[in-house]
């Protein structure tokens, strides 16, 4: 009779199982998968602010053609002309290998430029002559 | 040609407008789609309002040039019939016809027109030449310049005071189509005339000025275009090519002012969040210019 004597607490049932290692391991998951979306979301930012910028601008028409050619007569759109540098098309290539860069009518140097300095002699102060002071 | 199928149907607009756009920015990465200029054009850098701290980025404007003096065929050649002359030679296209003038001892004046100081000692010549490409220019002989008739310091005077020792001008013919542009399109080559350790005189390029539409231009080389570009090899196209950033996209954009192309549009856009370096040389980018290759030629 002492072999069927069983050692478990007359209250707890042995067929039930324990909580700790499933909740753990889903805790584990989370903690996991959380930490990667932060990090890829702070390494992506750049992309991810620069996407909503683009959706929150709004779709440009994709309709209007870029023209590659500058036209005949000067440019009026130009916000910078004096420092926008363009690509220049050389003939018989399809690709351009050289870029034009502004470079305005500089004036010419003046040759031997000579600066003469004269400076007037210059006299000597006057003096107010020195009138005798009577002692009365 | 995408633009206008997609532009024809209203069923694609209604549909474009509610969901994202088809090509994303982030799936640049994903390797080639069909059309990466088209998606370019979707896109001018322009209209996003960027704060003032980013490098500029901006899709330019194409100059067509007429004609193209090849800088690095220009060379001194002896006259065989005068001993002691030398004759100026080079190559050059040209897509309309025009006429060269050969100036020694040139100046800019006023209005940076070209002036020969010693008119005298060595004339102008002028020659006009047809429309065609890999033209070969020899000067005719007993035009060209002696070096006997001066001596080193005239040389080396002329250099202090800026004037170029051969200027060679290039110059359109006038075209009666538009008679309100006063100046025609030229492009005027400076050289400088050295003595090498052999004591022979060199000829070298120091500048190219190109006069479009009245505007005054300084010509600089791009780097990072290959001899690769004309080669009609599909291996060789595809080699030296891409990106140096995310190796799969072809080279649009330059950086400004080393002028190095070294990246796609995809990586120069995200290039302005990061940093302000150039991938090639790391010095500081003033601005991005995103060059539309034109694949299939118009003209």
């Amino acid at each position: 009779m002492e072999n069927t004597q069983d050692f478990s607490p007359p209250h707890m049932d042995a067929s039930r199982p324990s909580l700790g290692f499933p909740l753990g391991t889903a805790l584990l998951l989370i903690i996991i998968f959380s930490l990667s979306g932060i990090f890829s979301c702070c390494y992506h930012w750049d992309k991810h602010r620069s996407l909503r910028r683009s959706l929150a601008n709004g779709r440009p028409s994709a309709d209007i053609e870029s023209n590659p050619y500058k036209p005949k007569p000067p440019f009026p759109e130009m916000k910078k002309p004096q420092n926008l540098s363009v690509p220049v098309l050389m003939p018989g290539d399809n690709t351009p290998k050289f870029i034009a860069l502004p470079c305005p009518c500089a004036p010419p140097r003046p040759e031997k430029l000579t600066v003469d300095v004269q400076t007037p002699p210059q006299s000597p102060p006057v003096k107010p002559a020195r009138f005798p002071v009577p002692l009365y | 040609m995408g633009n206008v199928i997609s532009g024809g149907s209203r069923p694609e607009n209604h549909r474009d407008r509610t969901s994202p756009p088809y090509p994303n920015p982030n799936a640049q990465y994903q390797g080639n789609y069909p059309s990466p200029y088209q998606d370019c054009a979707r896109y001018p850098y322009g209209e996003m309002a960027s704060p003032v701290q980013y490098v500029e980025h901006q899709e330019a404007v194409t100059i067509r040039n007429d004609i193209n003096l090849k800088k690095e065929t220009l060379r001194l050649e002896p006259d065989e019939q005068n001993p002691g002359k030398f004759l100026l030679s080079f190559t050059f296209d040209a897509s309309v016809p025009g006429s060269i003038t050969v100036m020694f001892f040139a100046k800019e004046g006023k209005d940076c027109n070209l002036i020969a100081t010693k008119e005298d000692l060595f004339p102008s010549t002028q020659v006009s030449f047809a429309k065609g490409l890999e033209q070969r220019f020899k000067q005719a002989c007993g035009t060209g310049i002696d070096f006997s008739d001066m001596s080193e310091a005239d040389l080396v005077e002329a250099n202090e005071t800026d004037v170029y020792h051969v200027a060679v001008k290039a110059e359109v013919v006038s075209e009666d189509d538009h008679p309100e542009s006063g100046t025609p399109n030229r492009q005027i080559t400076h050289v400088v005339l050295e003595k090498d350790h052999k004591g022979e005189y060199k000829a070298r390029v120091v500048k190219q000025i190109l006069w479009v539409n009245g505007n005054r231009y300084v010509l600089q080389e791009i780097y990072g275009i290959g001899n690769t570009v004309d080669d009609n090899g599909e291996d060789a196209n595809e080699r030296g090519k891409e990106c140096v950033i995310c190796l799969s996209e072809p080279r649009d954009t330059t950086v400004l002012p080393c002028r190095h192309m070294c990246m796609c549009s995809g990586c120069a856009k995200l290039l302005r969040f990061q940093t302000n370096l150039c991938p090639i040389c790391r010095q500081p980018v003033d601005r991005l210019l995103e060059i539309t290759v034109n694949n299939n030629d118009r003209n």
